[in-house]
Protein backbone atom coordinates (compact mmCIF):
# COMPACT_ATOMS: atom_id res chain seq x y z
CA UNK A 1 0.00 0.00 0.00
CA UNK A 2 1.74 3.41 -1.43
CA UNK A 3 0.69 6.11 1.30
CA UNK A 4 2.26 9.08 2.68
CA UNK A 5 1.21 7.68 6.33
CA UNK A 6 4.30 4.96 6.91
CA UNK A 7 6.91 7.21 5.46
CA UNK A 8 8.22 8.56 8.81
CA UNK A 9 8.56 5.70 10.49
CA UNK A 10 10.34 4.21 8.05
CA UNK A 11 12.75 7.21 7.42
CA UNK A 12 12.70 6.71 11.37
CA UNK A 13 13.99 3.16 11.36
CA UNK A 14 16.89 3.46 8.35
CA UNK A 15 17.90 7.08 9.68
CA UNK A 16 16.93 7.43 13.28
CA UNK A 17 20.18 9.76 14.12
CA UNK A 18 19.91 11.55 10.95
CA UNK A 19 18.31 15.31 11.17
CA UNK A 20 14.75 15.64 9.68
CA UNK A 21 13.95 19.14 10.11
CA UNK A 22 15.57 22.35 11.04
CA UNK A 23 14.00 25.85 12.27
CA UNK A 24 16.28 28.36 11.79
CA UNK A 25 16.25 30.19 15.10
CA UNK A 26 14.47 27.39 16.70
CA UNK A 27 16.94 23.97 16.84
CA UNK A 28 16.38 20.99 14.95
CA UNK A 29 15.25 17.29 15.22
CA UNK A 30 16.41 14.23 14.28
CA UNK A 31 14.04 11.17 12.72
CA UNK A 32 14.07 9.31 15.54
CA UNK A 33 13.05 12.46 17.49
CA UNK A 34 10.10 13.52 15.07
CA UNK A 35 8.50 9.95 15.05
CA UNK A 36 8.59 10.45 18.72
CA UNK A 37 6.78 13.48 18.63
CA UNK A 38 4.30 12.61 15.68
CA UNK A 39 3.72 9.56 17.56
CA UNK A 40 2.85 11.23 20.57
CA UNK A 41 -0.09 13.25 18.43
CA UNK A 42 -1.31 10.96 17.03
CA UNK A 43 -1.52 8.60 20.56
CA UNK A 44 -3.40 11.90 21.75
CA UNK A 45 -5.76 12.53 18.56
CA UNK A 46 -6.62 9.12 19.34
CA UNK A 47 -7.37 9.36 22.77
CA UNK A 48 -9.67 12.23 21.75
CA UNK A 49 -11.94 9.89 19.20
CA UNK A 50 -10.27 11.02 16.15
CA UNK A 51 -10.68 8.08 13.74
CA UNK A 52 -9.67 7.07 10.44
CA UNK A 53 -11.84 9.56 7.75
CA UNK A 54 -11.54 12.13 9.97
CA UNK A 55 -10.78 15.89 9.24
CA UNK A 56 -8.26 17.38 11.52
CA UNK A 57 -7.17 21.35 11.17
CA UNK A 58 -4.18 22.59 11.88
CA UNK A 59 -3.53 26.30 12.24
CA UNK A 60 -0.29 27.09 13.51
CA UNK A 61 3.46 28.80 11.98
CA UNK A 62 5.27 26.87 10.31
CA UNK A 63 7.32 25.00 12.66
CA UNK A 64 9.00 21.88 13.62
CA UNK A 65 5.88 21.22 15.80
CA UNK A 66 3.65 22.07 12.73
CA UNK A 67 5.65 19.56 10.67
CA UNK A 68 5.39 16.80 13.53
CA UNK A 69 1.36 18.03 13.17
CA UNK A 70 1.04 16.42 9.88
CA UNK A 71 2.49 13.48 10.57
CA UNK A 72 1.07 13.09 13.73
CA UNK A 73 -2.61 13.66 11.78
CA UNK A 74 -1.59 11.40 9.14
CA UNK A 75 -0.57 8.42 11.23
CA UNK A 76 -3.43 8.62 13.58
CA UNK A 77 -5.39 7.74 9.66
CA UNK A 78 -7.11 11.30 9.56
CA UNK A 79 -6.69 13.54 6.80
CA UNK A 80 -4.59 17.00 7.69
CA UNK A 81 -6.51 20.01 7.10
CA UNK A 82 -3.50 23.19 6.82
CA UNK A 83 -4.97 26.75 7.34
CA UNK A 84 -2.88 29.88 6.52
CA UNK A 85 -2.44 31.25 10.06
CA UNK A 86 -2.24 34.39 7.98
CA UNK A 87 -5.49 34.29 6.79
CA UNK A 88 -9.01 35.99 8.37
CA UNK A 89 -10.42 33.75 11.11
CA UNK A 90 -13.73 34.08 8.70
CA UNK A 91 -12.18 31.90 6.15
CA UNK A 92 -10.65 29.50 7.94
CA UNK A 93 -14.00 28.74 10.20
CA UNK A 94 -15.83 28.46 7.08
CA UNK A 95 -12.97 25.53 5.73
CA UNK A 96 -13.25 24.16 9.15
CA UNK A 97 -17.03 23.69 8.98
CA UNK A 98 -16.81 23.10 5.23
CA UNK A 99 -15.09 19.97 5.71
CA UNK A 100 -16.52 18.99 9.04
CA UNK A 101 -13.55 19.07 10.67
CA UNK A 102 -13.42 16.44 13.68
CA UNK A 103 -10.79 18.64 15.10
CA UNK A 104 -8.57 21.68 15.09
CA UNK A 105 -4.76 22.03 16.22
CA UNK A 106 -3.64 25.23 17.35
CA UNK A 107 -1.75 27.60 19.56
CA UNK A 108 -3.60 28.12 22.68
CA UNK A 109 -3.95 32.00 21.55
CA UNK A 110 -5.77 30.57 18.12
CA UNK A 111 -7.54 28.12 19.61
CA UNK A 112 -9.07 30.12 22.49
CA UNK A 113 -9.93 32.62 19.67
CA UNK A 114 -11.58 29.70 17.15
CA UNK A 115 -12.84 28.51 20.40
CA UNK A 116 -15.15 31.45 20.65
CA UNK A 117 -16.21 31.32 17.07
CA UNK A 118 -17.54 27.79 17.04
CA UNK A 119 -19.21 28.24 20.92
CA UNK A 120 -21.53 25.47 21.88
CA UNK A 121 -20.36 23.42 19.26
CA UNK A 122 -16.64 22.49 20.17
CA UNK A 123 -14.63 21.29 23.32
CA UNK A 124 -10.91 22.77 23.98
CA UNK A 125 -8.24 20.27 24.87
CA UNK A 126 -5.15 20.98 26.08
CA UNK A 127 -2.22 18.80 24.44
CA UNK A 128 -0.21 16.97 27.13
CA UNK A 129 3.25 18.61 27.35
CA UNK A 130 2.98 20.48 23.81
CA UNK A 131 2.06 24.53 23.20
CA UNK A 132 -0.98 23.01 21.53
CA UNK A 133 -4.70 23.00 21.85
CA UNK A 134 -6.58 20.47 20.34
CA UNK A 135 -10.74 21.92 19.58
CA UNK A 136 -12.98 18.69 19.18
CA UNK A 137 -15.84 20.13 16.90
CA UNK A 138 -19.54 18.60 16.87
CA UNK A 139 -20.58 19.77 13.73
CA UNK A 140 -24.50 18.31 13.43
CA UNK A 141 -25.64 18.24 9.64
CA UNK A 142 -28.18 15.77 7.96
CA UNK A 143 -26.35 14.10 5.43
CA UNK A 144 -22.85 12.43 5.26
CA UNK A 145 -20.12 14.18 3.48
CA UNK A 146 -18.66 11.93 0.44
CA UNK A 147 -15.20 11.73 2.06
CA UNK A 148 -13.13 9.05 -0.45
CA UNK A 149 -11.38 6.52 0.88
CA UNK A 150 -7.55 6.70 1.78
CA UNK A 151 -8.25 10.56 1.96
CA UNK A 152 -4.72 12.07 2.74
CA UNK A 153 -5.56 16.01 3.18
CA UNK A 154 -7.79 18.80 1.90
CA UNK A 155 -6.42 22.14 0.13
CA UNK A 156 -8.47 24.77 -0.43
CA UNK A 157 -8.28 26.91 -3.12
CA UNK A 158 -9.70 30.01 -4.47
CA UNK A 159 -13.48 29.41 -5.82
CA UNK A 160 -15.40 31.22 -8.13
CA UNK A 161 -18.45 31.34 -6.59
CA UNK A 162 -16.59 33.18 -3.64
CA UNK A 163 -15.73 30.43 -1.30
CA UNK A 164 -13.04 28.33 -1.55
CA UNK A 165 -12.78 25.05 -2.91
CA UNK A 166 -11.52 21.66 -0.87
CA UNK A 167 -9.33 19.62 -3.18
CA UNK A 168 -9.54 16.33 -2.24
CA UNK A 169 -5.98 14.46 -2.31
CA UNK A 170 -5.90 10.86 -0.86
CA UNK A 171 -2.63 8.69 -0.43
CA UNK A 172 -1.93 7.27 -4.00
CA UNK A 173 -2.71 10.95 -5.27
CA UNK A 174 0.50 12.31 -3.39
CA UNK A 175 2.09 9.17 -3.29
CA UNK A 176 2.76 8.68 -6.90
CA UNK A 177 4.14 12.28 -7.31
CA UNK A 178 6.46 12.14 -4.16
CA UNK A 179 7.80 8.74 -4.97
CA UNK A 180 8.80 10.04 -8.83
CA UNK A 181 9.82 13.15 -7.73
CA UNK A 182 12.32 11.13 -5.49
CA UNK A 183 13.34 9.28 -8.65
CA UNK A 184 13.60 12.04 -10.89
CA UNK A 185 15.92 14.27 -8.51
CA UNK A 186 18.12 11.49 -7.10
CA UNK A 187 17.09 12.51 -3.72
CA UNK A 188 19.03 11.03 -0.61
CA UNK A 189 19.42 10.98 2.46
CA UNK A 190 22.26 13.53 2.05
CA UNK A 191 20.27 16.18 0.58
CA UNK A 192 18.96 19.47 2.53
CA UNK A 193 15.81 20.43 1.38
CA UNK A 194 13.93 24.30 1.46
CA UNK A 195 10.59 24.01 2.35
CA UNK A 196 9.52 27.70 1.60
CA UNK A 197 5.67 27.35 0.37
CA UNK A 198 3.05 27.35 3.50
CA UNK A 199 1.66 23.86 4.03
CA UNK A 200 -1.36 25.09 2.65
CA UNK A 201 0.24 25.36 -0.87
CA UNK A 202 0.61 22.55 -2.55
CA UNK A 203 4.29 22.51 -3.36
CA UNK A 204 4.83 21.76 0.54
CA UNK A 205 4.12 18.28 -0.24
CA UNK A 206 7.39 17.80 -2.27
CA UNK A 207 8.92 19.85 0.53
CA UNK A 208 7.67 17.25 2.93
CA UNK A 209 7.21 13.78 1.73
CA UNK A 210 9.58 13.27 -1.07
CA UNK A 211 12.39 14.28 1.83
CA UNK A 212 11.24 12.12 4.40
CA UNK A 213 10.92 9.22 1.84
CA UNK A 214 14.38 9.23 1.57
CA UNK A 215 15.94 10.16 5.13
CA UNK A 216 16.80 13.78 3.83
CA UNK A 217 16.65 16.91 6.43
CA UNK A 218 14.35 19.80 5.64
CA UNK A 219 14.82 23.38 6.34
CA UNK A 220 10.96 24.62 7.52
CA UNK A 221 10.69 28.07 6.17
CA UNK A 222 8.31 30.51 8.08
CA UNK A 223 6.10 32.76 6.28
CA UNK A 224 8.00 35.83 7.81
CA UNK A 225 10.96 34.13 6.46
CA UNK A 226 9.97 33.39 3.08
CA UNK A 227 9.12 36.84 2.50
CA UNK A 228 12.63 38.17 3.29
CA UNK A 229 14.58 37.58 0.26
CA UNK A 230 17.47 38.74 2.28
CA UNK A 231 17.14 35.73 4.86
CA UNK A 232 16.24 32.97 2.19
CA UNK A 233 19.60 33.91 0.34
CA UNK A 234 22.03 33.70 3.95
CA UNK A 235 20.07 30.09 4.86
CA UNK A 236 21.28 28.50 1.66
CA UNK A 237 24.57 29.10 3.04
CA UNK A 238 23.71 28.66 6.88
CA UNK A 239 22.19 25.32 6.37
CA UNK A 240 24.29 24.30 2.75
CA UNK A 241 20.81 23.04 1.14
CA UNK A 242 21.09 21.26 -2.02
CA UNK A 243 17.23 21.08 -2.81
CA UNK A 244 14.95 24.47 -3.29
CA UNK A 245 11.47 24.21 -4.47
CA UNK A 246 10.18 27.95 -4.90
CA UNK A 247 7.81 30.06 -7.29
CA UNK A 248 9.60 32.36 -9.64
CA UNK A 249 8.55 35.38 -7.93
CA UNK A 250 10.79 34.27 -4.51
CA UNK A 251 13.36 33.57 -7.05
CA UNK A 252 13.03 36.82 -8.60
CA UNK A 253 12.77 38.47 -5.24
CA UNK A 254 16.54 36.80 -4.43
CA UNK A 255 18.02 38.13 -7.67
CA UNK A 256 16.80 41.66 -6.37
CA UNK A 257 17.31 41.73 -3.02
CA UNK A 258 18.93 39.16 -1.73
CA UNK A 259 22.48 39.99 -1.74
CA UNK A 260 23.47 36.91 -3.44
CA UNK A 261 27.08 37.82 -3.76
CA UNK A 262 27.56 37.69 -0.12
CA UNK A 263 27.12 33.48 0.03
CA UNK A 264 28.44 30.15 -0.98
CA UNK A 265 25.36 28.66 -2.67
CA UNK A 266 27.91 25.64 -4.21
CA UNK A 267 25.21 23.64 -2.43
CA UNK A 268 22.76 23.69 -4.47
CA UNK A 269 21.97 21.32 -6.44
CA UNK A 270 18.37 20.62 -7.74
CA UNK A 271 16.43 24.15 -8.62
CA UNK A 272 12.44 23.86 -9.12
CA UNK A 273 10.43 26.11 -9.81
CA UNK A 274 6.18 26.49 -10.29
CA UNK A 275 3.41 27.75 -10.29
CA UNK A 276 3.54 30.54 -12.62
CA UNK A 277 5.25 31.53 -15.55
CA UNK A 278 9.72 32.31 -15.11
CA UNK A 279 10.55 34.85 -17.37
CA UNK A 280 13.63 33.64 -19.22
CA UNK A 281 15.96 36.93 -17.95
CA UNK A 282 15.19 36.48 -14.57
CA UNK A 283 15.95 32.95 -15.42
CA UNK A 284 19.38 32.89 -17.17
CA UNK A 285 20.55 35.30 -14.44
CA UNK A 286 19.34 33.30 -11.38
CA UNK A 287 21.01 29.88 -13.79
CA UNK A 288 24.02 32.15 -13.98
CA UNK A 289 24.55 32.43 -10.31
CA UNK A 290 23.79 28.70 -9.23
CA UNK A 291 25.46 27.06 -12.34
CA UNK A 292 26.40 24.12 -10.67
CA UNK A 293 22.52 22.88 -10.41
CA UNK A 294 19.91 21.65 -12.68
CA UNK A 295 16.91 23.69 -13.00
CA UNK A 296 13.40 22.33 -13.49
CA UNK A 297 9.93 23.83 -14.67
CA UNK A 298 7.56 22.20 -13.19
CA UNK A 299 3.44 22.36 -13.80
CA UNK A 300 -0.09 21.31 -12.07
CA UNK A 301 -2.77 22.87 -10.34
CA UNK A 302 -3.32 21.26 -7.10
CA UNK A 303 -6.11 19.05 -8.48
CA UNK A 304 -3.77 17.13 -10.34
CA UNK A 305 -0.24 17.80 -8.29
CA UNK A 306 2.59 18.18 -10.30
CA UNK A 307 1.87 16.76 -13.56
CA UNK A 308 4.44 17.74 -16.41
CA UNK A 309 8.07 18.91 -16.10
CA UNK A 310 10.73 20.27 -18.65
CA UNK A 311 14.64 20.32 -17.67
CA UNK A 312 15.92 23.27 -18.36
CA UNK A 313 19.05 22.80 -20.42
CA UNK A 314 22.22 23.75 -18.86
CA UNK A 315 23.18 26.92 -20.96
CA UNK A 316 20.24 28.91 -22.23
CA UNK A 317 20.51 29.58 -26.38
CA UNK A 318 21.04 32.89 -26.54
CA UNK A 319 18.23 33.21 -29.07
CA UNK A 320 15.20 32.15 -26.14
CA UNK A 321 12.68 34.48 -25.70
CA UNK A 322 10.02 33.04 -24.66
CA UNK A 323 9.43 30.90 -21.60
CA UNK A 324 10.36 27.21 -20.91
CA UNK A 325 7.26 24.48 -22.29
CA UNK A 326 5.66 23.09 -18.97
CA UNK A 327 7.03 19.87 -20.87
CA UNK A 328 5.77 16.33 -21.02
CA UNK A 329 3.48 14.31 -18.56
CA UNK A 330 5.22 12.70 -15.38
CA UNK A 331 4.82 8.88 -16.05
CA UNK A 332 1.59 8.42 -13.71
CA UNK A 333 -0.06 11.33 -15.54
CA UNK A 334 -1.51 11.24 -19.26
CA UNK A 335 -2.01 14.33 -21.09
CA UNK A 336 -4.55 15.18 -23.54
CA UNK A 337 -6.18 18.66 -25.23
CA UNK A 338 -9.83 19.35 -25.24
CA UNK A 339 -10.60 21.70 -28.35
CA UNK A 340 -15.03 22.35 -28.17
CA UNK A 341 -16.67 18.91 -27.88
CA UNK A 342 -13.76 16.88 -28.63
CA UNK A 343 -10.72 16.11 -27.39
CA UNK A 344 -7.20 14.81 -28.74
CA UNK A 345 -3.73 13.12 -28.06
CA UNK A 346 -0.95 15.52 -27.89
CA UNK A 347 0.39 16.17 -31.66
CA UNK A 348 3.03 18.77 -32.78
CA UNK A 349 0.84 22.38 -33.45
CA UNK A 350 -1.87 21.44 -31.71
CA UNK A 351 -3.85 24.07 -29.15
CA UNK A 352 -5.99 23.27 -26.51
CA UNK A 353 -7.38 23.18 -22.78
CA UNK A 354 -5.11 20.31 -21.07
CA UNK A 355 -7.01 17.45 -19.46
CA UNK A 356 -5.39 15.43 -17.11
CA UNK A 357 -6.04 11.90 -16.01
CA UNK A 358 -3.65 9.20 -14.00
CA UNK A 359 -2.67 8.56 -10.35
CA UNK A 360 -1.91 11.69 -9.26
CA UNK A 361 -5.44 13.54 -10.12
CA UNK A 362 -7.80 14.39 -7.14
CA UNK A 363 -11.01 12.87 -5.95
CA UNK A 364 -12.86 15.28 -6.67
CA UNK A 365 -14.18 18.65 -4.57
CA UNK A 366 -15.27 18.32 -1.18
CA UNK A 367 -19.34 18.54 -1.52
CA UNK A 368 -19.73 20.72 -4.89
CA UNK A 369 -21.18 17.62 -7.00
CA UNK A 370 -22.39 20.03 -9.47
CA UNK A 371 -18.66 22.05 -9.16
CA UNK A 372 -17.37 18.71 -10.06
CA UNK A 373 -19.70 17.76 -13.18
CA UNK A 374 -17.82 20.81 -14.64
CA UNK A 375 -14.49 20.04 -13.81
CA UNK A 376 -13.61 16.56 -15.39
CA UNK A 377 -14.36 15.29 -18.71
CA UNK A 378 -15.31 11.89 -18.60
CA UNK A 379 -13.29 9.99 -21.62
CA UNK A 380 -12.80 5.98 -22.27
CA UNK A 381 -14.07 5.56 -18.80
CA UNK A 382 -12.35 7.58 -16.71
CA UNK A 383 -12.19 11.26 -15.28
CA UNK A 384 -10.00 13.74 -16.81
CA UNK A 385 -9.61 17.10 -14.87
CA UNK A 386 -9.93 20.10 -17.35
CA UNK A 387 -7.00 22.46 -16.00
CA UNK A 388 -8.51 25.54 -17.70
CA UNK A 389 -5.10 26.07 -19.34
CA UNK A 390 -4.89 26.49 -23.33
CA UNK A 391 -1.22 24.74 -23.63
CA UNK A 392 0.47 24.33 -27.51
CA UNK A 393 2.25 21.14 -28.29
CA UNK A 394 5.75 22.43 -30.30
CA UNK A 395 7.39 20.85 -32.35
CA UNK A 396 9.23 19.04 -29.88
CA UNK A 397 6.07 16.80 -28.40
CA UNK A 398 6.09 19.08 -25.10
CA UNK A 399 3.05 21.65 -24.18
CA UNK A 400 3.61 24.88 -23.97
CA UNK A 401 1.34 27.18 -21.81
CA UNK A 402 -0.18 29.77 -23.51
CA UNK A 403 -3.39 31.48 -21.00
CA UNK A 404 -6.06 31.20 -18.90
CA UNK A 405 -9.25 29.59 -20.18
CA UNK A 406 -11.43 31.41 -17.20
CA UNK A 407 -11.40 34.31 -14.85
CA UNK A 408 -8.27 32.44 -12.95
CA UNK A 409 -4.79 34.74 -12.20
CA UNK A 410 -1.68 33.71 -10.70
CA UNK A 411 -0.18 35.73 -8.56
CA UNK A 412 3.55 34.72 -6.61
CA UNK A 413 2.15 31.45 -7.18
CA UNK A 414 -0.92 31.74 -5.58
CA UNK A 415 -4.00 31.40 -7.40
CA UNK A 416 -7.11 33.92 -7.37
CA UNK A 417 -10.58 33.93 -8.55
CA UNK A 418 -11.02 37.19 -9.77
CA UNK A 419 -14.67 36.38 -9.01
CA UNK A 420 -14.09 35.37 -5.13
CA UNK A 421 -12.61 39.16 -4.99
CA UNK A 422 -15.77 40.27 -6.60
CA UNK A 423 -18.21 38.33 -4.54
CA UNK A 424 -15.97 40.21 -1.17
CA UNK A 425 -16.53 43.34 -2.29
CA UNK A 426 -20.05 42.79 -2.67
CA UNK A 427 -20.74 41.94 0.84
CA UNK A 428 -19.48 45.46 1.69
CA UNK A 429 -22.79 47.76 2.51
CA UNK A 430 -22.38 50.34 0.50
CA UNK A 431 -20.56 48.65 -2.65
CA UNK A 432 -23.43 48.48 -4.91
CA UNK A 433 -21.80 46.13 -7.91
CA UNK A 434 -17.80 45.42 -8.27
CA UNK A 435 -15.56 44.57 -11.40
CA UNK A 436 -12.11 42.81 -10.71
CA UNK A 437 -9.50 42.65 -13.43
CA UNK A 438 -5.94 41.94 -14.04
CA UNK A 439 -3.22 43.68 -15.93
CA UNK A 440 0.35 41.95 -16.68
CA UNK A 441 1.73 44.57 -17.48
CA UNK A 442 5.15 43.91 -19.78
CA UNK A 443 7.86 43.44 -17.67
CA UNK A 444 5.95 44.31 -14.39
CA UNK A 445 4.35 42.04 -11.87
CA UNK A 446 0.70 41.02 -12.44
CA UNK A 447 -1.95 43.76 -11.04
CA UNK A 448 -5.57 43.25 -9.84
CA UNK A 449 -7.83 46.30 -9.99
CA UNK A 450 -11.16 46.13 -8.50
CA UNK A 451 -13.56 48.71 -9.73
CA UNK A 452 -16.85 49.34 -7.83
CA UNK A 453 -19.86 51.44 -7.76
CA UNK A 454 -21.50 52.89 -4.53
CA UNK A 455 -25.30 52.76 -3.76
CA UNK A 456 -24.50 56.39 -3.18
CA UNK A 457 -23.53 57.18 -7.03
CA UNK A 458 -20.89 59.77 -5.26
CA UNK A 459 -19.87 58.46 -2.11
CA UNK A 460 -16.83 56.70 -2.71
CA UNK A 461 -15.41 54.69 0.11
CA UNK A 462 -12.19 55.67 1.97
CA UNK A 463 -9.41 53.53 0.95
CA UNK A 464 -8.39 52.60 4.09
CA UNK A 465 -11.80 51.24 5.46
CA UNK A 466 -12.19 49.13 1.77
CA UNK A 467 -8.67 47.29 2.48
CA UNK A 468 -9.29 46.56 5.83
CA UNK A 469 -12.56 44.98 5.10
CA UNK A 470 -11.44 42.88 1.99
CA UNK A 471 -8.73 41.69 4.40
CA UNK A 472 -11.64 40.44 6.48
CA UNK A 473 -12.70 38.23 4.50
CA UNK A 474 -9.33 37.59 1.93
CA UNK A 475 -6.01 36.44 2.07
CA UNK A 476 -3.34 39.05 1.86
CA UNK A 477 -2.27 37.60 -1.49
CA UNK A 478 -5.78 38.25 -2.88
CA UNK A 479 -5.95 41.89 -2.14
CA UNK A 480 -6.59 44.02 -4.77
CA UNK A 481 -3.61 46.59 -5.98
CA UNK A 482 -5.89 49.69 -6.83
CA UNK A 483 -9.15 50.65 -6.32
CA UNK A 484 -11.55 52.19 -8.81
CA UNK A 485 -14.86 54.24 -7.60
CA UNK A 486 -17.13 54.75 -10.87
CA UNK A 487 -20.21 56.02 -10.78
CA UNK A 488 -21.83 53.58 -12.86
CA UNK A 489 -20.43 50.16 -14.23
CA UNK A 490 -19.96 49.62 -17.63
CA UNK A 491 -22.43 46.58 -18.79
CA UNK A 492 -22.43 44.38 -22.09
CA UNK A 493 -25.87 44.14 -23.88
CA UNK A 494 -26.47 40.56 -21.81
CA UNK A 495 -26.06 43.18 -18.97
CA UNK A 496 -23.24 41.83 -17.32
CA UNK A 497 -19.97 43.75 -16.47
CA UNK A 498 -18.23 44.62 -19.19
CA UNK A 499 -14.69 43.45 -18.54
CA UNK A 500 -13.17 44.17 -21.38
CA UNK A 501 -14.68 48.13 -20.72
CA UNK A 502 -12.99 48.34 -17.32
CA UNK A 503 -9.59 46.96 -18.82
CA UNK A 504 -9.54 50.25 -21.39
CA UNK A 505 -10.37 51.80 -17.91
CA UNK A 506 -7.00 50.57 -16.38
CA UNK B 1 14.86 62.26 14.87
CA UNK B 2 11.95 64.34 13.19
CA UNK B 3 14.18 64.97 9.93
CA UNK B 4 14.34 60.75 9.89
CA UNK B 5 10.64 60.51 10.23
CA UNK B 6 10.16 63.24 7.79
CA UNK B 7 12.37 62.04 5.10
CA UNK B 8 11.06 58.21 5.49
CA UNK B 9 7.26 60.07 5.29
CA UNK B 10 8.11 62.04 1.86
CA UNK B 11 9.36 58.77 0.71
CA UNK B 12 6.95 56.47 1.59
CA UNK B 13 3.98 58.85 0.65
CA UNK B 14 5.82 60.81 -2.88
CA UNK B 15 8.08 57.31 -3.65
CA UNK B 16 6.45 54.18 -2.58
CA UNK B 17 2.71 55.72 -3.67
CA UNK B 18 1.66 54.42 -0.58
CA UNK B 19 -2.42 55.17 -0.75
CA UNK B 20 -2.46 57.31 2.11
CA UNK B 21 -1.72 61.11 2.64
CA UNK B 22 1.30 62.93 4.89
CA UNK B 23 -1.07 63.89 7.20
CA UNK B 24 -3.07 60.61 7.50
CA UNK B 25 0.53 58.92 7.53
CA UNK B 26 0.83 59.13 11.51
CA UNK B 27 4.34 58.07 13.32
CA UNK B 28 2.84 55.45 14.75
CA UNK B 29 0.18 54.10 12.34
CA UNK B 30 0.99 50.74 11.01
CA UNK B 31 2.83 49.55 8.08
CA UNK B 32 3.10 46.35 8.03
CA UNK B 33 1.05 44.82 9.88
CA UNK B 34 -1.55 46.79 8.85
CA UNK B 35 -0.57 45.41 5.20
CA UNK B 36 0.14 49.40 3.94
CA UNK B 37 2.69 48.38 2.83
CA UNK B 38 3.63 44.34 1.10
CA UNK B 39 7.16 42.72 1.36
CA UNK B 40 8.27 44.12 -2.01
CA UNK B 41 7.38 47.82 -0.76
CA UNK B 42 9.42 46.59 2.73
CA UNK B 43 12.17 45.75 0.63
CA UNK B 44 12.51 49.12 -1.35
CA UNK B 45 12.49 50.77 2.30
CA UNK B 46 15.24 49.32 3.17
CA UNK B 47 17.26 49.87 0.32
CA UNK B 48 16.26 53.69 0.99
CA UNK B 49 16.88 53.57 4.65
CA UNK B 50 20.41 52.01 3.90
CA UNK B 51 21.43 54.62 1.10
CA UNK B 52 20.25 57.76 3.05
CA UNK B 53 21.70 56.79 6.20
CA UNK B 54 24.81 55.14 5.27
CA UNK B 55 23.49 52.19 7.39
CA UNK B 56 23.68 48.15 7.02
CA UNK B 57 19.79 45.81 8.01
CA UNK B 58 21.28 42.46 8.90
CA UNK B 59 19.16 39.79 6.98
CA UNK B 60 16.89 38.96 10.10
CA UNK B 61 16.36 42.92 10.67
CA UNK B 62 14.49 43.10 7.89
CA UNK B 63 10.82 42.87 10.09
CA UNK B 64 7.97 44.32 11.76
CA UNK B 65 9.97 44.97 14.89
CA UNK B 66 11.99 47.72 13.04
CA UNK B 67 9.44 48.69 10.82
CA UNK B 68 6.25 48.94 11.43
CA UNK B 69 5.38 52.39 12.40
CA UNK B 70 7.90 55.41 11.63
CA UNK B 71 8.44 56.09 15.22
CA UNK B 72 10.48 52.11 14.95
CA UNK B 73 11.96 53.17 11.92
CA UNK B 74 13.39 56.35 13.20
CA UNK B 75 14.54 54.43 16.15
CA UNK B 76 16.02 51.47 14.42
CA UNK B 77 18.06 54.16 12.47
CA UNK B 78 19.39 55.95 15.34
CA UNK B 79 20.48 52.73 17.07
CA UNK B 80 22.49 51.95 13.70
CA UNK B 81 23.83 55.03 13.54
CA UNK B 82 24.73 55.57 17.23
CA UNK B 83 26.53 51.87 16.85
CA UNK B 84 28.64 53.21 13.73
CA UNK B 85 30.06 56.12 16.01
Amino acid sequence: MHELKGLLRQAAGRFPERTAFIEPEGGSITYAGMLELASRLSDFLLSQGISPGDRVGFCLPKSILSAATVFGILESGAAYVPLDVEAPASRNSYILENCRARALLATPGLGEAYAGQFQGRCVIREAPGLPLVLLVFDFQAATPLEIPAGLAYILYTSGSTGMPKGVLITHGNAYCFVEWAGRAFGITEADVFSSIAPFHFDLSVFDLFTAVLHGAAVVLINHQMAKNPMQLAALIDDYRISVWYATPTTLKMMLRFGRMARYRHDSLRIVLFAGEVFPIPPLREVMERWAGAGFYNLYGPTETNVCTFHPIPAAIPEAQKAPFPIGRACPYARCRLLDGERSYALQPGLEGELIVAGESVMAGYLNLPERNEQAFWWEAGENWYRTGDIVRVNAEGEMEYLSRKDRMVKRHGYRIELGEIESALHRHPDIAEAGVVSMQGEGQDMQIVAFYSTIEPQAAIPLLSLTEFVLQQLPAYMAPDRFVHLAETPKTATHKVNYQALMQMV
Amino acid sequence: MDTIKGKVRDFLVGELNLPISQEELKDDTPLLSSRLIDSISALLLVEFLEKQYGIEFKPHEVSHDNLDSLDLIAAFVEDKQGGHA
